[in-house]
Order: structure tokens, then C-alpha cells, then sequence
């Protein structure tokens, strides 16, 4: 049997390994470093438990700075390695700013806030090594203090948490920190490195420090296992006197560290036919003896994992079969359960994922590699030959997107310990064909507002009809007891394009008290990318209440006077359970026929396109499912065009741009996808069309150049028109100011023809000012130019803040 | 045939040359003192200072600009962002802060959908949202969002603009005050300041 292995992934890890990144710690068991870099000094400006920001799960936060300004810029350095969980980079965030959040792989999270926009070093799920920089310390978030002119203040959060096992977070004392404990505000810390096991990056440093240092002899320093090995030394610029605590030493722990890097976990392989443990629920008891196959099964070399060349099957462990087991040492337990869980496998159906989460062996060595591995079926040699990871790493967990579709799958955890053994367990799970798009409520008040809901959007590639409806909850306000229920269908995200709306209920069954309600006999079509939303109606003076569904709670919403829109007058609580069952595999359809020809007309004003055309036949299914689509292009060929959807409207409108020519596509779709051969139009202007200067202004004042244009044909000028960008908003200095068409004289301003005065104290977004009679322009150049008579007729440097367009209307 | 001290006097000129050169191209590039010319630029941002004082405030990439009044701080913070520091009318040191970010928003997310995702990305922040006011400034479709995060105050203001998102949030300077009340006005004439390009 060929023991598969995956030689870049095993590289990747071992350089892991070997470069300090330490894929899985005892975070407990060692000291912290400060979070900043060698040679810093910072001092604690506020120190924990202090209001009115370093409270609840922030009590043990520090906010560490320097004097002045002098802390701006400097590094900040993670204080343990781990995984960028969060990276920030610019924004407010709560307050915190640029910042970053490390999951340190054992719940453990740490925060870094406040730093420079931009600055940050890192991206989200990264692996950054102990020490390493992540970003420089700044202002940015919620900062107070004078104490820096230019960076107001500026300093660097830090916080350290622990994650619940409902998701939440909690503050957790990170001291001690490069060996300090009880951090003070007003207190300076030196920033000091410190070795510890598997730290083999520093460790190759040490050499090159010069020996005779002093001896940091906190024994709080030393971390599980290490020994002092008196090897101390003092770090440059360590020794500041201005330091209120002891000098900055590094202490250096000899350690026992393994050389042996983690290999990829391998599914345990048995004799053909043979199969995997399973059900996952098993606790981990170490076997003395030959184990059965139904138990947990170990599979180590009786080597160390490095000797052995990745992907040489001919150095792969000895192969077992499920018939004679021998007992191979060190047996590494499988992955277990989650206490209370049972298994290590859960489906969402709000999120459509397979939550994996495990606890580690209980009887490894050192840290833990886990590969996770899905197949359909049970036969572990089909897994050991043909599959490969679908991740890997030292975490012990993954959710596992998936669509809910009633089929089975088969997920392998293996895991593989520093010692090279490895274990694995199986877990089966068959995924629903119903979702739940809202739960029950679960008391959780902390999100009350309707901002919180999320809906359900079915993904591309579904097809179903929703069954039946189960709905559990209640109205609070009589007046709303006789409310029409109905499943509204969107085109867009924001639920503003209404497409249809499937009648439930003529009556909402939902009273003062919470009730379970199941709706049966339903044959509601569901389509993809589409958007749904359950809404309730009353007529009692045109108003509706919504009722939004979440993954934790809902509200019932009196939205105003128009449903779906509008500012938010009043709420109610709300908690829907809805969840619907479907049949799979909607009929396919044969591909719709093109649109006919598209009809065309042209907005000169607004430079658009007004695109019309009929519905198209399709015989296959109703013209409900079908949309449409179109793409511009100012090439002839449509390769590579993108397609816009204008759902199921006949119409669509495109902008245009002088003197471009235009490839216009239009196309239908229908819901399983299948798209039509398109209708393709090429357009251009019409002859004699004028673009006018389309931007007179746009800085500061209006200071605007004399801008040319060309009339194709002789044309009589009735009015000027001017629009602004920003309206009533504009501060204008009145009295002076007209705009005029000027002659052209060899490619340069010539004489003014005609002006209108647009002096007033503020313009609205669009005036039209009549000439005193039209004025007739044979075909040719022309110029269309501020003009200030009170400056010789130059323009002058006024006091608009917005840009400014001006048109021409011709005579009737 | 030269004396070899010339080489070396001629050597020492040429030098001295470069250096003044560099100097004045340097005081040319950083120098923003000069009214009307040579804007400071500084990641993205541009801030020059009119002849009245008022400091004009614009991205490299022209996607925004606003002009403040010359008592009024500004700290470019990021590639495009900016903080600007409204004074204490009495003590004319810094009150608020106003911080203007810019996000991309490449695939045109709703702003109500981006906002959404966005205060909701720190899965260790406890959010609530109190109220979601639909407004407009500058031309641009915007929301008010107040609420809190872990019990603090905020007040944000996001806009959209074509591929950019544009975050405004006031908060005080005030280490005894750290709500963002006393900042409301000066976020209300912030807002009026900016204009986007179209």
C-alpha cells in the first residue's frame, strides 16, 4: 500500500518549524513578549481596569507610549506567534484604529491598536513568528491626549483575550510579559527578548552576543521545561538609565527541542477494505494492546518523520491491516469531540457550513498538525490514495462551506505530533434539504436593531420550491394581528426591486404570545440571485410591518409609509423561525431565444441610451424565470464585454460619451443559467450633435480655462445652461460673473458673441438662462468661457466649491 | 601636465555643486509653506494652504477634497485618509478629531451591505446599532450609523463614490469625555466642506 505523502505542504511546515514560527504552543506555560521591539522603552499610560476604555473584556488591556511623539512610527511586535486573525489597515474599527487581532492557536487572542494607517505588515491568516514587526504604533481610533502636537494621542493598545466557547471573548491577564509582571502605569519597560523552546530562529542569534552579560533571574521567565542555562545577556541599548525597572536582560533558556519537524498528517491506511474508525465520538483511551479497527488506530514510524524523504514511498511506515494490528509505538490518540458536543462535525444551516472542530489527542507529543480530508465514501483506501488535504494546520477547527442538498459526506481528521505519530477519526454527516434561515430566539438582546438581520440569499446554482413554512413567533401590537403574510422576491441585495410576491397568508398567524405556526400545500419557485425576504401587510393606512428573520433574533418593523423603505418610526420584537423544504433539481430548460430586436432612442440632454425590447418566447418554462442582460462596448467585438443584468425588465438605460461609437448587446437568461445568442446593435451620434465643455471648474474657484466645441451643423442657440455638482451648497460671489460664447480665431478665444449673467448668491443644480434673442452659430469651432466684466472680461478667482457644467438649448 | 591638487579642488566643486542642487530640488519638493504653490503630498494626500489660510485638503487620486479653516489641524494618516483637529474655541487647542477614511470598494457592495460587513469584521467587538439614517452630502448617497461598540458611542458617517467608500468619524480628544457629543457640529461642518469628483 503506497503511504501518500504531500511533499509541499511537509516543506512548507517544516520551514515552519524550523524558521521559530511555533505552530503550537502552550501559551500558558511561557512568557510573553512585550509589544514592542528591542531596543524600545515604553512606558504604561493606562494601565488595567481603568474606565472609561479599558473595561469588560478590555480590564486587562495596556496602553503603552513614549514621551512626546517619540513612541509614532516605532515598531509594533507580536507578542507570541500565531495567525493574523484581523488586519485592519486603515479605518475607525470601534475605536481601535488600524489594528490587528493574532489568534495565538490555543484561544487565545491578542490586539494591536491604534497603529498607522497603512502601516500594518501583515495579511489576514498569516503566520507571523514570535518578535515579529506587524505594524507601526500611531493615532488612528478613539485616542485622547495633547501630549503629542502633531499625533495626538498616540500610543499602542494591546489587549490579550480568551475565546469562549459561545464565540465570545473575555479579557485575560497576559502578564508576565518578557519576564515583567505587575505592569504599572507611569512604569517604563525595556522591551527584552526571550528563548524558548522551538524558538530556533533567535536561538541561532545568540551566538553573536557577547558573552558576560548580566542574569535576568526572574524564575517567572522561565517557560515549562526550559532550564536557566546562564547564558544571559544584555541587549544593545538595553541599559538606558532612564529605565525605571531593572535592565533589559535576554535570558536564554537551553532547551531539550526537538529536531524532528511535524509532517502532514497521513490518513492511517489499513488493509484493503478495511475501514476507518468512526463516529468520532469515542473517548481517547490509549490501547496496550493490538487495537481493533472500530477504535482509534495509530500509524507511526518507529523513526523520526525528518529521516524519512517526503514522498518516497519506499521509506513510508510499515503497512497494517485490519486483521493483524501490531502495536506501534508512541500510539497517538485520535482527535476527539468537543466535550458536551459529541461530534466533530456540525451543520449550519444559516451560514451553509460544516463546522469541524476538535480537541487534540490527548496523548501528543508536543504540538499537533491536523489535515482534514473529505470523501463520499467510508473505504479508507480511497481516501489514502486519491484524496488530498482540504486543509491543513494547528488549529482544531475549519468550517467547511457546503450547500444543503440531503447528500452524505465523510470527513478524515488526521493528526500527526511532534513525534512523528499520527492518529485519525471519521465523521459522517448528511446535510438537511431544508434550511432554517432564522432560529427561534434565543434571548439574546444584544442586538436588537433591525441592522443586525441577516438574510438569506440563495446562492448560484439553486433550485427548488419551498414546500412549507415553519414560523414561530409574535406581534406585540393587536393592531397588526390580521397582517397578510407573504415571501417577497428581490433582484437586487437592498430588497428595493421588488420582483414578485408569493401569498401565503391572508392573515399573519401570529398573536401576542409566541407561536408555532406550520404552512404546508406551498409551491413557491425559488431561483438564483435572487433575494427573499418574509414580509407582513396590513391596510390599516397603507403601512406594513416586516418581519426580518436572523440567525439570532428578528424584529417587526413599522416601516412608514412605504414598505421595505424609509426611516424606521418604530419596531417591535419579532423572532420568525422559518424554514422551508424544497425539491431539487429544477427541470432543465433549453436555451431561451434571443430578445428581438432591440429599439433604441437617444437622450441628448442626459447622453443616455433608452433601450427597449420585447419579452422573449421561451416555450420551456414561464417568462417569470427569465432576465435580461446587456453589455456596451465601444469595440465591435463583445469578447470579454460585461454583462449587466437588468432582471426582468424590458428596458435599460446606458450612458454614452462624445463622440464614442457603441457595440450594445442585449441577451436573455433563464434560471438554469442558459443564456441566448445575443442581439448585438452598434450606435454613434447623430450627425451635427454637440458636446459641449462638460467641465468648466473644478478646483477651488471657478478660475475655469475657455474650453472649445464644434457644431456639425448650423445651430440656433436659444439659452445657456449651467448645472452644479453640489446645488444650493455653493457660496458664490454675486455681481460680477456671465458665461460666453465666444468666437474661434485660429484654434484660440476670438470675440465674444453673446453672455449670460449668472451672478447670484447661490446657484440650484440647474438654471437655464434664456438669451435676449437666439442666437444663430454656423457650423464650426466656438468657445464657451467664464466671463467677469469687472476684471477686463478674465476670469476671476471666486469662491465655488463644486464642479459646474454648462449646455446649450437650441430654439424649438 | 595638471597638478594633482586641481583634480582633487575641481573634485570638491563638483560635489559641492550636487549638494546644492539637491538641496533646492529637495526645498522645492517638501517645502509647503509657499501659498498657492508646491502642495505638501504626503501618502496620497495634498494640502496646500490658500492665501487666506484655509488649508485645502486633496487626495492625489482627486476622489476627494474639502478645505478647513487655517485654526484647524490636519494629519494625513494613511494612503488617502486624513484627521482633522477642530479647535476648542477658548483654548484653541485641539477638541475633536474627525477621521477621514477611504476604503475601496472595487466590487460596487451596496454601501448598506458594505457597512454591514464592515462593522461586523472584529468578531471580538459586541456591536448595537441604535439608528441608520439615510442622508446625503457632497452629491453622494450616505448613512448616519449610531450605535455602540462594547458600550462606547460611535457615530459614523460612510459614503459611497463610485469604487470608494468614505468612512467620517468624529471623537473627542477629551480623556474625561471620550463620547463623541461634543463633536457633532463640528462633524455637521465637516461635512459640508467635502466635495468628491464625480
Amino acid at each position: 500500500m503506497k503511504y501518500r505523502i504531500f511533499v509541499p505542504i511537509a516543506i512548507v511546515v517544516g520551514l515552519a518549524v524550523f524558521s521559530g514560527v511555533p505552530l503550537a504552543q502552550g501559551v500558558e506555560s511561557r512568557s510573553l513578549l512585550l509589544p514592542y521591539a528591542t531596543p524600545e522603552s515604553f512606558v504604561v499610560v493606562q494601565g488595567y481596569d481603568s474606565p472609561p476604555t479599558h473595561i469588560k473584556k478590555d480590564t486587562y488591556a495596556l496602553d503603552f507610549s513614549e514621551s512626546g511623539c517619540a513612541a509614532y512610527g516605532k515598531k509594533a511586535v507580536a507578542v507570541a506567534g500565531g495567525k493574523i486573525m484581523l488586519a485592519q489597515p486603515i479605518g475607525y474599527n470601534g475605536g481601535y484604529g488600524a489594528q490587528i487581532l493574532i489568534d495565538h492557536g490555543d484561544d487565545t487572542v491578542t490586539r494591536y491598536a491604534h497603529l498607522i494607517a497603512g502601516s500594518i505588515a501583515v495579511h489576514e491568516n498569516e503566520i507571523v513568528p514570535e518578535g515579529s514587526v506587524i505594524g507601526d504604533i500611531g493615532d488612528t481610533g478613539l485616542v485622547a491626549g495633547s501630549a503629542c502636537k502633531d499625533h495626538p494621542g498616540t500610543h499602542l493598545h494591546f489587549a490579550r483575550y480568551e475565546r469562549q466557547t459561545d464565540g465570545t471573548y473575555t479579557a485575560l491577564m497576559p502578564e508576565p510579559m518578557s519576564g515583567y509582571r505587575n505592569l504599572t502605569v507611569g512604569s517604563w519597560y525595556p522591551a527584552r527578548a526571550i528563548l524558548a523552546e522551538g524558538d530556533r530562529s533567535i536561538k541561532s542569534s545568540v551566538a553573536t552576543v557577547p558573552s558576560g552579560a548580566a542574569i535576568f533571574d526572574s524564575d517567572d521567565a522561565v517557560p515549562t521545561g526550559g532550564v536557566v542555562a546562564g547564558a544571559s545577556i544584555i541587549m544593545p541599548g538595553a541599559t538606558d538609565s532612564a529605565s525605571a525597572v531593572a535592565a533589559p536582560v535576554l535570558t536564554v533558556f537551553a532547551t531539550s527541542t526537538r529536531i524532528v519537524p511535524f509532517v502532514v498528517p497521513q490518513i492511517p491506511v489499513f488493509g484493503s477494505g478495511g475501514v476507518m474508525s468512526s463516529g468520532g465520538g469515542s473517548s481517547p483511551v490509549l490501547p496496550v494492546s493490538p487495537v481493533s479497527a472500530d477504535s482509534y488506530h495509530s500509524d507511526a514510524p518507529d523513526t523520526a518523520p525528518s529521516s524519512v524523504p517526503l514522498g518516497d514511498a519506499s521509506s513510508t511506515p510499515s503497512e497494517t491491516s485490519s486483521s493483524t494490528l501490531p502495536l506501534l509505538l508512541p500510539l497517538l490518540a485520535p482527535p476527539t469531540p468537543i466535550p458536551g458536543s459529541g461530534s466533530i462535525a456540525a451543520f449550519t444551516t444559516s451560514t451553509l457550513t460544516i463546522d469541524l472542530t476538535w480537541q487534540p489527542p490527548a496523548n501528543a507529543s508536543g504540538g499537533v498538525m491536523y489535515a482534514v480530508f473529505e470523501t463520499t465514501s467510508t473505504i479508507i483506501t480511497a481516501v489514502a490514495t486519491d484524496s488530498v488535504p482540504f486543509w491543513t494546520g494547528t488549529l482544531t477547527g475549519v468550517s467547511y462551506p457546503i450547500v444543503a442538498d440531503g447528500t452524505t459526506h465523510v470527513f478524515v481528521v488526521a493528526a500527526c505530533d511532534e513525534s512523528g505519530a499520527t492518529s485519525s477519526v471519521t465523521t459522517t454527516l448528511t446535510t438537511p434539504n431544508w434550511l432554517i434561515v432564522a432560529q427561534p430566539y434565543d434571548g439574546d438582546v444584544s442586538y436588537p436593531s433591525w441592522y443586525e438581520d441577516t438574510w438569506y440569499q440563495l446562492g448560484t446554482g439553486f433550485y427548488g420550491t419551498i414546500r412549507s413554512l415553519t414560523l414561530n413567533g409574535y406581534v406585540n401590537n393587536p393592531e397588526y394581528y390580521a397582517s397578510r403574510l407573504a415571501l417577497n422576491e428581490f433582484l437586487d441585495p437592498n430588497y428595493v426591486q421588488l420582483n414578485q410576491s408569493f401569498i401565503i397568508s391572508d392573515h399573519a398567524p401570529f398573536t401576542a404570545t409566541s407561536t408555532l405556526v406550520a404552512i404546508s400545500n406551498l409551491n413557491i419557485p425559488l431561483q438564483p440571485n435572487k433575494y427573499y425576504r418574509l414580509d407582513t401587510y396590513n391596510d390599516y393606512q397603507n403601512r406594513s410591518i416586516i418581519l426580518r428573520g436572523t440567525a439570532a433574533t428578528g424584529t417587526a418593523m413599522w416601516d412608514g409609509f412605504m414598505p421595505g423603505t424609509g426611516r424606521v418610526e418604530n419596531h417591535y420584537p419579532f423572532y420568525p423561525y422559518l424554514a422551508w423544504t424544497f425539491i431539487p433539481n429544477w427541470p432543465p430548460l433549453a436555451a431561451p431565444n434571443p430578445p428581438p430586436g432591440a429599439k433604441v432612442s437617444f437622450d441628448a440632454t442626459n447622453l443616455v441610451l433608452d433601450l427597449s425590447w420585447d419579452a422573449t418566447n421561451d416555450l420551456d418554462t414561464t417568462s417569470t424565470l427569465l432576465t435580461y442582460e446587456y453589455a456596451v462596448s465601444t469595440s465591435t467585438a463583445i469578447d470579454g464585454v460585461t454583462w449587466q443584468s437588468v432582471g426582468k425588465n424590458f428596458i435599460a438605460q446606458i450612458p454614452v460619451v462624445f463622440p464614442d461609437a457603441y457595440t450594445v448587446s442585449i441577451r436573455s437568461r433563464d434560471d438554469l443559467e442558459n443564456v441566448s445568442v445575443p442581439d448585438i446593435i452598434s450606435w454613434s451620434f447623430p450627425d451635427g450633435y454637440v458636446q459641449l465643455p462638460s467641465q468648466m471648474s473644478h478646483d477651488a474657484g471657478w478660475n475655469g480655462a475657455p474650453a472649445r466645441f464644434h457644431l456639425g451643423a448650423t445651430t440656433t442657440v436659444a439659452s445657456i445652461g449651467l448645472w452644479t455638482s453640489l446645488g444650493d451648497s455653493i457660496h458664490y460671489r454675486a455681481g460680477y460673473d456671465s458665461v460666453g460664447i465666444y468666437a474661434d480665431a485660429d484654434g484660440t478665444r476670438g470675440d465674444m458673441l453673446v453672455s449670460s449673467n449668472f451672478a447670484q448668491a447661490s446657484w440650484p443644480r440647474e438654471m437655464w438662462h434664456d438669451l435676449p434673442s437666439p442666437l444663430t452659430l454656423p457650423a464650426g469651432d466656438y468657445w464657451l468661457a467664464p466671463y467677469a466684466a469687472q476684471f477686463g472680461g478674465a476670469a476671476y478667482y471666486g469662491n465655488v466649491n463644486g464642479e459646474m457644467y454648462f449646455r446649450l438649448r437650441t430654439a424649438d | 601636465m595638471q597638478h594633482p591638487f586641481r583634480k582633487i579642488f575641481m573634485g570638491l566643486i563638483g560635489v559641492a555643486g550636487i549638494v546644492v542642487l539637491g538641496w533646492v530640488a529637495m526645498r522645492l519638493i517638501f517645502d509647503e509653506h509657499q501659498v498657492g504653490v508646491a502642495p505638501r503630498s504626503t501618502m496620497g494626500v495634498a494640502i496646500v494652504r490658500n492665501a487666506g489660510g484655509s488649508q485645502l485638503v486633496r487626495s492625489d487620486s482627486g476622489d476627494y477634497r474639502f478645505t478647513v479653516p487655517a485654526e484647524w489641524m490636519v494629519e494625513p494618516i494613511g494612503a488617502e485618509g486624513v484627521a482633522v483637529y477642530p479647535p476648542d474655541p477658548v483654548s484653541s487647542s485641539p477638541r475633536c478629531k474627525l477621521q477621514f477614511s477611504v476604503f475601496e470598494n472595487t466590487d460596487r457592495e451596496s454601501l448598506e451591505d458594505w457597512m454591514k460587513a464592515h462593522l461586523r469584521e472584529d468578531p471580538t467587538v459586541a456591536v448595537r446599532q441604535t439608528s441608520l439614517e439615510a442622508m446625503s452630502f457632497a452629491g453622494s448617497n450616505a448613512m448616519r450609523w449610531t450605535g455602540s461598540m462594547d458600550g462606547r458611542k460611535i457615530v459614523a458617517v460612510y459614503a459611497v463614490r463610485n469604487t470608494k467608500i468614505f468612512e467620517i468619524v468624529p471623537s473627542s480628544l477629551d480623556p474625561d469625555n471620550i463620547t463623541p457629543d461634543a463633536c457633532m457640529a463640528d462633524l455637521d461642518r465637516f461635512l459640508r466642506m467635502i466635495s468628491f469628483n464625480a
